[in-house]
C-alpha cells in the first residue's frame, strides 16, 4: 500500500507539475511498461536477460554510438541484451529522478560526477567496489585517478567513468596570429593572461568570454589558493580573501579592462561557446567533452592549453560521466557484466575511434588522438588532469549553485561590489551546507 | 446520435427524480439513462481525475511533507509554509517579480487590445487581414516566439535596438540587464497575447446595438463621449472576462521567462511558477514546491474573488 502511494504520488505529481510548467519531461509510465516486459521476458526464458540502460544524448549520431556499444554486450554475453533508452541532457535528470522515486529506474544508470552525490546519498546507486574486486581482468588501474575519485562517494566507486574532463583553456589560433600574440601555454600566469586578452581585444573581438556560472569561476578561485567551501563541506569560503581576489580579477576583466565580452543572452547555456565558434573571442574555458562541437563548428585554427597559473597548486576541476547500477535492479550481476564490456578495453577502443569524449581509460588515449588530430596539444588534457581535483559538490548542489550563480550575476551584469555580493552568498550558503550535512547524517 | 438527452427527456427526468420513490418504472428509466450519461462522461472523468483532481489533491497533501522523491516523504506539518514565509528571501523576490509582471503586463495588454479592437471596428478595408495578423502570435508556440524575440532583443544587431537607433536612442542590453530583462519579457508577452483579448473586444463591440450610437450622435455626443458612455459600459462584461483571465494566466508566467532569460540575470526574471519548477525538479524539494503552488493558488483565488466582488460596481450586464 505504501509503495502504491509512492508510485501514485510520484507519477501524478510529475504529471501535474509538468502540466503546470508546460514543460513535459517527467512522464514515467512508458518505463513502467518496459520494466514489465523485462520481467515477462525473464519468466519466459530464465537465462535470457534484458537490461534497461538510460543515457542522455544530443544527436542521432551519439545515439548510434551508444547503441553500438550496447550491442557489444550481446556479442560477448548472448544471454544479455541491453535496451537503450535516451533523452536530452536536462530531461534525462527529470526522468531519472521520477523513475527512481517510483521504483522503475533502469538497471544501468548513467551518472555525471556533479550530480552523483544527490543520487548516491539517497541510495539510488550501487557501490561497485565488490564487483570491481571480483573482476581483476577489468583493470580498474588503467582509469584516470582524478575522475574515478570524482565518481566515488564515501570512498566507494559509484559509476565507471567513460570520459575524463579537466577544465582547460581553448584558444583561437587565427586571432593570436592576426595580432602577433604568442599562444597561451602552461607557464602563462594571470598577468600574462590579461596581457594576451588585451592584445586580442580588437576590431570588435574580445580576448575572453565566460558563462555566468560558478563552474567557470572555480578554476580561478583554486588557482589563487582559495576555495568556495571547506573540505568538510560545512562552511562557505567564497567570501574569503583568496576567492574574493579571483572574482575581483574576473570582474575587472569584464568591467575595468573590458576584455571579456558582455553577456547579452543570459538564458542561453551555450552563449559563451557560440561566441568562440563564431571566431569573435580569443580564449574561453571549457572541458574536453566539447572537442566534437569545436571541431564541427569552428572555421579557424584552434588549440588548447592549461588554465592560467596562480599561486595555488590546483587550477582546474575535473568532472566526467559514467555508468552505475541501480541497487533495486533484479539483474545486478548482468548489469555489471554489461558495464565491464562497455567500459572494457575494447569498448573504450571503439568509443575512442568515434572521438566522442576524452577517454577515462588510458589505453584508449592513443586511438582517440588518431581519430582526430585536433587539438594538437592533446596531451595538455592529461597535464591539466594532474593539476585538477574533482569539483566538490553537495547533496543539494543544484540549489546551492543556482543561488551562487544568481548572486554572482550582480557582479557580471551590474558591476556590484564583489565583497558585498560574496558576503551575501555566504549568508545563504551556510544554511544550505547545514542542510547538506543533515541529509548526510540521516542517510547513514 | 446526440450525446445529450433532448429537452423533453430531461423534463421527464426531472419529474422522474421528484417521484423517484413512488414510481418504480420511471425510476428504472432514469437509472438507465443516467448510466448512459455517466458512461459518456467516463473518458472525461477519468482524464479529469487522473490528470487534475488526484494530482491537485496529492500536491496539497505533499505540501505538508518533506519529499525528496528518492526517499519516502516525511511529514513536517506547516514547516514548508513557515520556511517559505519566514526564511526564504527568494520567495519574496519571485512574488515581487511576478507582481511586477502582472502589474505592467495586464494594463498594457488590455489597453493595447482595446485600441486595436476599436481601430479594427472603425476601418472598413482589410479588417480580416489585420485581425488575422494580430491574432497570429496567439497561435504561435510560446517557445518559438521567445526564441525569435531573444534575437530581436540582442543589443548590438537585434531589431529592437536597431529600431531605437533610428530615433537616436541607444537601447540597453535588454536581457542582460536586471532593470530591463523583465520589461523585455513583458513586451514580448503583450505582442504574443494581445490578439486574444482583441478578438474578445471586437466581438463585444459588434454586439452593441447601433441604435445606441445613433441616439447619442443625435444628442450631440462626440466620439470620446460615445466611447466612455456607450462602448465601455456595454463592453464591461467582455472587459471583466478579459481582465480576470489575463490576470490568472499572467500570475502563471513561465515559458517566456524560462526561454529568454532562465530567471536571470540575478533572479530579475524569476517568477513564482519558475520557482515551483526549480524547487521540485532541480532542488528535489517536491513538498516545498507543492507548498509554493498552493500559495500561488491562494493568491490567484483571492485576487479573483476580489474582482468578483468589485465587478458589481462596474460591470453592466444590461
Amino acid at each position: 500500500m505504501k509503495k502504491l502511494w509512492k508510485k501514485v504520488s510520484a507519477v501524478s505529481l510529475a504529471v501535474s507539475l509538468s502540466i503546470l510548467t508546460a514543460c513535459g519531461g517527467g512522464g514515467s509510465t512508458p518505463s513502467n511498461t518496459s520494466g514489465g516486459t523485462t520481467e515477462q521476458a525473464q519468466e519466459k526464458k530464465a537465462e535470457q536477460v534484458q537490461l534497461r540502460w538510460m543515457m542522455w544524448t544530443g544527436s542521432d549520431e551519439e545515439k548510434k554510438v551508444w547503441e553500438t556499444l550496447a550491442a557489444k554486450v550481446t556479442e560477448k554475453y548472448p544471454e544479455i541484451t541491453v535496451k537503450f533508452e535516451t533523452d536530452s541532457f536536462p530531461n534525462y535528470w527529470d526522468k531519472l529522478q521520477t523513475q527512481v522515486a517510483s521504483g522503475s529506474a533502469p538497471d544501468i544508470i548513467s551518472m555525471q560526477s556533479l550530480r552523483m552525490p544527490t543520487f548516491a546519498t539517497r541510495g539510488a546507486l550501487e557501490p561497485l567496489n565488490p564487483f570491481i574486486e571480483k573482476s581483476p581482468e577489468f583493470k580498474i588501474e588503467n582509469f584516470d585517478g582524478s575522475i574515478l575519485e570524482a565518481l566515488s562517494w564515501d570512498g566507494k566507486v559509484m559509476a565507471i567513468p567513460y570520459d575524463l574532463g579537466p577544465y582547460i583553456l581553448y584558444y583561437n589560433k587565427d586571432l593570436f596570429d592576426k595580432y602577433g600574440v604568442p599562444y597561451p601555454d602552461e607557464n602563462m600566469d594571470w598577468a600574462g593572461f590579461l596581457e594576451k586578452a588585451k592584445a586580442t581585444t580588437q576590431d570588435g573581438n574580445y580576448g575572453f568570454v565566460m558563462r555566468n556560472v560558478i563552474d567557470q569561476v572555480v578554476p580561478w578561485i583554486w588557482a589563487n589558493g582559495g576555495n568556495y567551501m571547506n573540505e568538510e563541506k560545512t562552511k562557505s569560503m567564497i567570501h574569503e580573501k583568496e576567492a574574493a581576489e579571483a572574482i575581483q580579477f574576473l570582474s575587472d576583466l569584464m568591467h575595468k579592462h573590458k576584455v571579456t565580452m558582455p553577456i547579452t543572452d543570459p538564458g542561453n547555456d551555450t552563449f559563451y561557446r557560440e561566441q568562440f565558434y563564431a571566431g569573435k573571442v580569443a580564449m574561453y574555458l571549457d572541458g574536453p567533452w566539447n572537442f566534437g562541437n569545436v571541431r564541427a563548428k569552428a572555421n579557424f585554427k584552434w588549440d588548447i592549453a592549461t588554465i592560467p597559473q596562480g599561486k595555488g597548486e590546483i587550477n582546474s576541476w575535473v568532472a566526467g560521466s559514467g555508468f552505475g547500477i541501480n541497487p533495486k535492479s533484479k539483474h545486478k550481476e548482468e548489469a555489471w557484466k554489461a558495464i565491464s564490456v562497455m567500459m572494457g578495453e575494447e569498448g573504450f577502443e571503439y568509443l575512442a575511434t568515434t572521438g566522442r569524449a576524452f577517454p577515462a581509460r588510458s589505453t584508449a588515449i592513443e586511438t582517440f588522438k588518431k581519430a582526430d588530430e585536433r587539438p594538437a596539444n592533446m596531451e595538455d588534457v592529461s597535464k591539466a588532469a594532474l593539476k585538477a581535483k574533482p569539483f566538490a559538490v553537495t547533496t543539494n548542489w543544484q540549489e546551492t549553485q543556482l543561488m551562487i550563480n544568481r548572486e554572482l550575476d550582480k557582479v557580471w551584469f551590474n558591476n556590484a561590489p564583489v565583497q558585498e555580493v560574496l558576503d551575501n552568498i555566504q549568508k545563504q550558503m551556510d544554511p544550505l551546507l547545514d542542510k547538506h550535512q543533515k541529509t548526510l547524517s540521516s542517510s547513514k | 446520435m446526440s450525446v445529450l438527452p433532448d429537452i423533453d427527456n430531461r423534463e421527464a427526468n426531472r419529474v422522474g427524480m421528484m417521484k423517484l420513490t413512488s414510481q418504480k418504472r420511471r425510476r428504472k428509466k432514469w437509472n438507465s439513462e443516467a448510466l448512459a450519461g455517466y458512461l459518456f462522461l467516463t473518458p472525461n472523468i477519468i482524464g479529469f481525475l487522473s490528470f487534475t483532481a488526484v494530482p491537485v489533491l496529492v500536491s496539497l497533501i505533499l505540501s505538508f511533507y518533506d519529499w525528496e522523491m528518492l526517499i519516502p516523504p516525511i511529514f513536517v506539518g506547516l514547516e514548508n509554509f513557515k520556511n517559505l514565509f519566514l526564511n526564504d528571501p527568494l520567495f519574496y523576490q519571485v512574488i515581487k517579480n511576478t507582481l511586477y509582471y502582472v502589474g505592467v503586463y495586464v494594463p498594457f495588454n488590455i489597453v493595447a487590445a482595446m485600441i486595436l479592437a476599436l481601430w479594427l471596428c472603425s476601418i472598413t478595408k482589410g479588417v480580416a487581414i489585420y485581425r488575422t495578423l494580430f491574432f497570429l502570435p496567439v497561435l504561435a508556440p510560446t517557445v518559438a516566439a521567445a526564441f525569435i524575440w531573444k534575437y530581436m532583443f540582442e543589443p548590438n544587431i537585434g531589431f529592437v535596438n536597431t529600431f531605437l537607433g533610428w530615433f537616436g536612442i541607444a537601447g540597453p542590453n535588454w536581457l542582460g540587464d536586471t532593470k530591463y530583462a523583465m520589461l523585455a519579457i513583458i513586451i514580448m508577452s503583450v505582442w504574443k497575447m494581445v490578439g486574444y483579448n482583441m478578438v474578445i473586444f471586437i466581438a463585444g463591440i459588434h454586439s452593441i446595438p447601433a441604435s445606441l450610437y445613433e441616439a447619442a450622435k443625435i444628442d450631440g455626443a462626440n466620439s470620446w463621449n460615445r466611447f466612455v458612455y456607450i462602448t465601455l459600459p456595454m463592453l464591461s462584461p467582455a472587459l471583466f472576462f478579459a481582465v480576470v483571465m489575463t490576470i490568472i494566466t499572467s500570475f502563471q508566467v513561465f515559458d517566456q521567462a524560462y526561454i529568454m532569460t532562465a530567471g536571470g540575470p540575478a533572479n530579475a526574471t524569476n517568477t513564482i511558477v519558475m520557482y515551483i519548477y526549480e524547487s521540485g525538479f532541480q532542488f528535489f524539494k517536491m513538498g516545498y514546491a507543492s507548498s509554493i503552488a498552493w500559495v500561488l493558488f491562494g493568491v490567484i483565488f483571492t485576487v479573483t474573488m476580489i474582482q468578483m466582488k468589485v465587478q458589481k460596481k462596474w460591470v453592466n450586464y444590461d
